[in-house]
């Protein structure tokens, strides 16, 4: 059986090496925008040096991109640990596989094991000895695991010791060391639970814990805390004192008797210690959304100055007795990191929803680095404007639109994206016929129509009727009819359909969902309660509808899924459903659909893929049908498990056969209608692919990465013509997509690093062509551009990789400006009647050209003489 | 358009659409193109021209430069007189083609502030060069003023080209005849990538 295993890994692995070496020529664009950031879950800073200008990513080609924390080994900066996994339990949080480490500053990674930790919250390292590392686990989010707790190494990594474990469904989410001490320290575990359905954040097992010797031994904190039985409460129900939170923990670097806490409990708030954690005293009720922030800071320098995040970021000076929210303003809020120099208490460094801020004045200012396109991306829409424009809507950051490329030669900046919708931002669609209309939608089904001439917007968000209550996801689907771009589709509970831009609406048949109560539903054993902490965070409603798919072909023909597992399909418009996710084999009931699509080539066929990470089912599962849901063929060879779960699948808009699928770790294709599937990497970094869209005139494929924004692989041609019998060409020259001949300019000058441009496409026409083998180095692969009068307007040299190459013509005439080419006697009487004739892009053109400050003559100033097209 | 390498070759057909900001009447269209490849032409002939007399000024100029090192083989008076004769009218050509310093004039040392001490108009391969760039980078007609800067410099080319071929036909082609008889190293335009005198 093992040998099976390994046998299936290694093709796998020849495929996707294969794809990916061919067309490594070939890049994505990372066109940002970078001007809302995206969560930033910790800092970890080399405090010898906090001269902070430029980021880089150092993460791109892990396995896994999300990451809970960081942590620099005092005693030697070079060592850093990541423990992978966010902690901060949202909906769309994403888990990793375990720790990482560099033993030079992060240039190169070594998995260190902890693989089904999945979410790791702190990661603190001995300053003595960078070979004891404590990790805090709070483990799957989702279900059950053993695999939870504070994990010890004392050899570096190689070996780990579960030293704390409390329970199933209990974590630890926060430790920190003794600064004075490293033998000691304080965790604090965390039971919680996210469904698909809701959330319970609270339980018995969450405590503090406290160790004196390296954690061999571990007791609970209980004196002064509020499951202290000895504490006076203020609510005595016996389930409300066992109902305790997520709890955050910080010593004071200048006398470590201090520690506070941050205690998400009904009587919780901020908890000061004054010897090391044995006693506490309540300082205040301060615990904003513990679920999600729990971070508590103090000053290095002042005991008393407190900071704890939230949806803003709260300081107290009295040691938490009072705290303001006014102190740091004009900066995203939701606060996940906070790092102060122990240096210059002034310098810090605070991380959000929105990205990287720095405040070198205690935060009464602050610089919002903005140039690091981190934008959480859930969909995406594209416009038919020349270049085409892309909405989107990110996680806590608005519905936002702007160009896939400019006129700018810089590229585009982030002044070119502006808002169209609100709060959590998720489906943005454009109308194709009129790219002033842009449809936006925010959580609960709160979608609007803009008109982006004058910005008015009007909320469409169906009404039900008086006294009934619709159901909306989180992130709910809306779609613009191709048959009539007036028509539109959303999904609550039910289908619902306008025909007049969202004005008003019609029911499409009955509620889609199964109808199921969640207030029925167990979550740890217990259904909960008004006792629970975060009851059902970050889950508005369910069950309700998650896709709406419409048949390009027959527009009658509508598909939706839901998040409770229903997958239905309609074929007369609406006025009857049938069921079919039970056709869909080995799929547990109830899995939650990530995306419908229908065929445009084939009225019955559909692809769907599923999502089941929510109840702790982390199986890929892509179908496909073609008999309008009857029958679904599995189609998910070659996206291991290691992919993550499935959010979207496309298919190729000129090639039916081709598809393109987005998980949760990266982007795949299939070449043969899912038999077979090979990750496409490139230069795309691991990030979660949530959203694919292929531009239906440019046929780019663009991608809305959950972490990176956006990335657009300009002309997916090529991918989509490629066939393995290709490699058996000497030459093979792919189908070039019409070219407009933008005129671009410089708008702007130099600026230094702060700033961003993601880049332009190539101004021009991508011409790609496969080369079989190396040509010798005197060959030259030649590309001739004619006139449709058989005119040479153009001639060039291509480049000569093995493989896929691209090159782009920049639909200039520059030839005829050409002089003879290198070694040949240039007198202007040998080379004024035959200008034409030697063609080369040779460099006294290029310096000709350079000296002007600008190029030859251009394709469009060819039409003149021989045509627009050639 | 066309890929080939070796003996192999494939064809594909590529639109060009025009941007849809330009707005711009095919008469235009046509008016622009043909003051394109008018330019064209000029430009390539001048820059052609600069390279021709600007490495036979490089040459003339070495070679001199060589006869007056100490112990260095010095051709007869003549010849030098000659060459010094030619140099100078060499330079003077030069400067239609091509910018100062590309002439021989060394670069102001104390950097480039401030305005030359002698007004120097521009070469014609400069002039070329610009109208073209102001004609290409703006989607219309030729203007009237545009237009006859072409037939402007169109007449400037001309009688500049006469000069150089003079230059390089028929003067040099004399002075090497005089300084092979004298057995000395005669003088080479340099092809491109550069060249000096040859034995």
């Amino acid at each position: 059986m093992k040998k099976i295993a390994l046998a299936f890994l290694i093709a796998t692995t020849a495929i996707a090496a294969d794809i990916n070496d061919t067309f490594k020529a070939l890049k994505f664009r990372e066109i940002g925008p970078a001007v809302m950031g995206g969560r930033i879950d910790d800092f970890a800073v080399d405090e010898r040096n906090t001269n902070i200008i430029t980021w880089e990513p150092l993460f791109d080609d892990q396995p896994v991109s999300t990451i809970g924390d960081i942590a620099i080994a005092p005693s030697d900066p070079s060592i850093v640990w990541v423990g992978s996994g966010e902690a901060n339990n949202r909906q769309s949080s994403s888990w990793g596989n375990g720790i990482y480490k560099s033993t030079d500053g992060g240039h190169t990674w070594q998995h260190m094991g902890l693989d089904k930790t999945m979410h790791i919250g702190r990661v603190v390292v001995s300053p003595i000895d960078p070979n004891v590392v404590y990790v805090a686990a709070e483990g799957n989010l989702w279900g059950p695991s053993k695999d939870r707790g504070v994990y010890k190494t004392s050899d570096g990594g190689r070996t780990w010791t579960n030293v704390l474990f409390v329970n199933d469904d209990t974590g630890v989410s926060d430790i920190a060391m003794d600064p004075a001490s490293s033998g000691t320290l304080i965790a604090a575990a965390y039971q919680r639970r996210r469904t698909v359905f809701g959330f319970s954040g609270s339980g018995p097992g969450s405590g503090l814990y406290k160790t004196t010797d390296g954690g061999a031994t571990w007791k609970k904190l209980e004196k002064g805390l509020p499951w202290d039985a000895k504490v006076e409460k203020a609510d005595t129900d016996e389930q409300a004192v066992k109902e305790i939170g997520r709890i955050g923990v910080d010593f004071y670097r200048r006398n470590s008797n201090v520690v506070y806490a941050l205690i998400e409990h009904a009587q919780g708030g901020v908890f000061r210690s004054e010897d090391k954690g044995e006693t506490w005293t309540k300082m205040s009720e301060t615990d904003p959304r513990g679920s999600y922030y729990s971070q508590v800071r103090v000053d290095p320098n002042n005991d008393q100055r407190i900071w704890v995040c939230g949806a803003q970021m709260y300081v107290s000076d009295d040691g938490g007795r009072t705290f303001k929210t006014n102190v740091i303003q004009r900066i995203h809020g939701d606060y996940h990191a906070l790092w102060i120099d122990p240096n210059d208490s002034n310098l810090m460094l605070a991380g959000s929803d929105g990205g990287i801020h720095i405040s070198r004045d205690r935060g009464r200012s602050w610089d919002y680095v903005n140039t690091i396109p981190l934008g959480q991306f859930y969909e995406i829409g594209l416009d038919m404007q020349r270049p085409y424009h892309i909405c989107g809507g990110l996680q806590d950051n608005n519905v936002w639109c702007g160009p896939s490329a400019t006129f700018d030669t810089r590229g585009i900046s982030n002044g070119e994206w502006f808002t169209v919708g609100g709060g959590d931002g998720f489906y943005a669609q454009i109308d194709p016929n009129d790219p002033n209309l842009v449809y936006a939608e925010s959580q609960d089904g709160n979608v609007l129509r803009r008109n982006l001439k004058t910005h008015e917007s009007r909320t469409i968000r169906p009404l039900a009727p008086e006294g009934e209550r619709y159901r909306f996801q989180w992130n709910s689907p809306i779609v613009v009819s191709k048959f009539d771009s007036k028509t539109i589709y959303y999904g609550g509970n039910y289908l619902f359909k306008s025909t007049n831009r969202g004005d008003d609406w019609t029911r499409l048949g009955p509620d889609l969902t199964s109808g199921q109560d969640r207030d029925k539903l167990l979550i740890m054993g217990r259904v909960p309660d008004k006792y629970t902490m975060s009851r059902h965070d970050g889950v508005q409603a369910w069950p309700a509808i998650t896709t709406i798919s419409e048949s390009p072909i027959n527009k009658d023909l509508l598909w939706v899924g839901t998040d409770d597992g229903n997958l239905q399909v309609t074929r007369d418009g609406g006025k009857t459903w049938k069921s079919v996710a039970d056709r869909m084999k080995g799929v547990p009931k109830g899995t939650y659909v990530s995306r419908v699509v229908a065929s445009h080539t084939s009225e019955g066929a559909a692809y769907a893929t599923l999502d089941g990470h929510r109840s702790s089912d982390f199986n890929v599962y892509v179908f496909m049908t073609t008999d309008y849901g009857e029958s679904w063929k599995p189609i998910r060879n070659g996206i291991g498990d290691d992919a993550g779960t499935v959010h979207v699948i496309r298919e190729d808009l000129h090639n039916p056969n081709v598809l393109f699928a987005g998980t949760e770790r990266g982007l795949y294709m299939s070449s043969d209608l899912g038999a077979h599937w090979t990750r496409l990497k490139l230069n795309l970094p691991t990030v979660p692919i949530d959203d694919i869209a292929i531009h239906p005139r440019e046929n780019d494929l663009v991608l809305g990465t959950h972490g990176r924004s956006i990335s657009i692989f300009d002309d997916v041609t090529p991918l989509a013509q490629w066939t393995d019998s290709i490699t058996n060409e000497e030459l093979h020259v792919f189908d070039v997509r019409p070219a407009t001949e933008y005129r671009v300019v410089n708008r702007g000058r130099n600026i230094g690093q702060k700033v961003f441009f993601g880049p332009n496409a190539a101004n021009g026409a991508p011409i790609t062509y496969y080369l079989k083998m190396k040509p010798d180095a005197k060959e030259r692969v030649r590309i001739t551009i004619t006139d449709k009068n058989g005119k040479v307007v153009r001639e060039m040299d291509g480049t000569k990789e093995v493989g896929v190459n691209r090159v782009t013509w920049d639909l200039k005439t520059r030839s005829l400006t050409a002089p003879p080419r290198a070694g040949e006697p240039g007198g202007p009487e040998q080379t004024a009647a035959g200008a034409t004739a030697g063609g080369e892009v040779t460099e006294a053109a290029t310096e000709a050209a350079s000296e002007a400050g600008v190029p030859g003559g251009t394709a469009a100033a060819a039409a003149a003489a021989g045509g627009a097209t050639a | 358009m066309k890929v080939a390498v070796a003996k192999v070759e494939q064809t594909k057909t590529v639109t060009v659409e025009e941007d849809p900001r330009i707005a711009i009447a095919p008469e235009e269209r046509v008016a622009r193109r043909q003051a394109l490849d008018q330019l064209a032409q000029m430009a390539t002939t001048a820059v052609a021209a600069r390279r021709s007399i600007t490495g036979m000024r490089r040459s003339l100029n070495d070679a001199i430069e060589a006869w007056k090192k100490t112990g260095a083989t010095k051709p007869p008076e003549n010849i030098q007189k000659t060459a010094e004769d030619l140099l100078k009218r060499t330079e003077e050509t030069c400067r239609r083609f091509g910018t100062p310093q590309q002439c021989g004039e060394k670069a102001n040392p104390l950097g480039t502030a401030g305005p030359p001490l002698v007004y120097m108009p521009p070469a014609i391969t400069q002039r070329v060069l610009q109208l073209m760039g102001g004609i290409e980078n703006y989607a219309a007609a030729p203007s009237a003023t545009q237009l006859e800067q072409i037939k402007i410099l169109q007449g400037l080319l001309a009688s500049a080209s006469v000069d150089s071929r003079k230059l390089t036909q028929e003067d040099l082609p004399a002075l090497n005849k005089m300084m092979n008889e004298a057995g000395v190293p005669f003088i080479t335009i340099p092809r491109a990538g550069g060249a000096t005198p040859s034995s």
